[in-house]
């Protein structure tokens, strides 16, 4: 009866479930946790790539407009009314607006990236020169927000 | 009297036997879970490296138009991609007086399975670096 006593001392019946069962709670919560951490991780990572691609499909076709406006310019440098012609080839894109200046003409257009946001681009093509300056190219956000207009102190009394 | 003294000792080893049972059945299915969550942080890890890899060269090919060089000098500057990807690239390109269009496909494949596919352009007028 006495060497019965020693052998079960500090262990009693259920307590080996007890902690397994814990174990067990312990390793799921932690399971379902990593898999959730990798799953939002790895859906973040797919919206970053299909971003991606949205900007440089805008930012392709903006080029592709560029490429088109300075055929127009070469095309109209031969022509004795450079800002006359230009325009009115340019005006054959509904996206594209010209404005006339003494030396050549500004062309500004922009390309969708989404719903809110998109590439503007103003682009100036000179009359006596082959080349062109890209005056802006940049992502706008196409959402109207008053931030912009928010009326702060502007540190005088 | 010698029966009940053996009883908790018997009831001990079959506690034990039905908890180990259910540990490596419970154990069985969270490996699973970590395994599932380790291969998808993998995958994850890929896809950011490929989606970085095709910003640079999207960035380089606009500035070149040179495909070939455009990897040639991210893969130097950024380091290679993991050795499984395949990337596989092709290229439009329309000419006129005025200058060279071309657009850039990347495709980029894991275990023959597409993970990212990309198109880029770049325009170079004549007497740049085309």
């Amino acid at each position: 009866m006495k060497q019965h006593k020693q052998t079960n001392a500090g262990i009693g019946v259920g307590y080996i479930t007890v902690m397994i069962i814990f174990a067990i709670i312990c390793l799921t919560i932690f399971a379902v946790l990593s898999y959730r951490a990798a799953g939002s991780n790895d859906a973040l990572n797919e919206r970053a790539g299909e971003h991606l691609n949205k900007y440089y499909e805008a930012d392709a076709s903006a080029k592709k407009t560029l490429y088109e406006l300075d055929e127009i310019a070469a095309n109209a440098r031969n022509t004795p009314f450079f800002a006359d012609s230009f325009e009115s080839e340019a005006a054959k894109f509904d996206k594209v607006s010209v404005k006339t200046e003494p030396d050549g003409c500004t062309a500004n257009f922009s390309e969708h990236i989404n719903e809110n946001s998109f590439i503007f681009v103003s682009v100036k093509f000179y009359e006596n020169k082959k080349e062109y300056k890209i005056n802006s190219w940049k992502r706008m956000s196409a959402l109207n927000s008053d931030d912009n207009n928010i009326n702060v102190w502007d540190g005088t009394f | 009297m010698n029966r009940h003294e053996k009883r908790p000792l018997n009831l001990f080893f079959i506690e034990i036997i039905i908890a180990l049972l259910f540990f490596s059945i419970s154990g069985a299915v969270i490996l699973s879970v970590f395994a599932g969550a380790d291969k998808k942080s993998h995958d994850g890890e890929i896809l950011e490296s490929v989606i970085m890899f095709s910003q640079s060269v999207a960035e380089v090919y606009s500035l070149n138009g040179d495909a070939d060089e455009a990897v040639r000098i991210v893969t130097e500057q950024c380091g290679k991609l993991d050795e499984s990807i395949v990337l596989s690239k092709s290229e439009e390109i329309e000419e006129s007086p005025s200058g060279t269009f071309s657009k850039l496909f990347l495709e980029f494949k894991n275990n023959e399975k597409v993970i990212y596919s990309f198109a880029c352009a770049a325009y170079i007028q004549n007497g740049g670096s085309r």
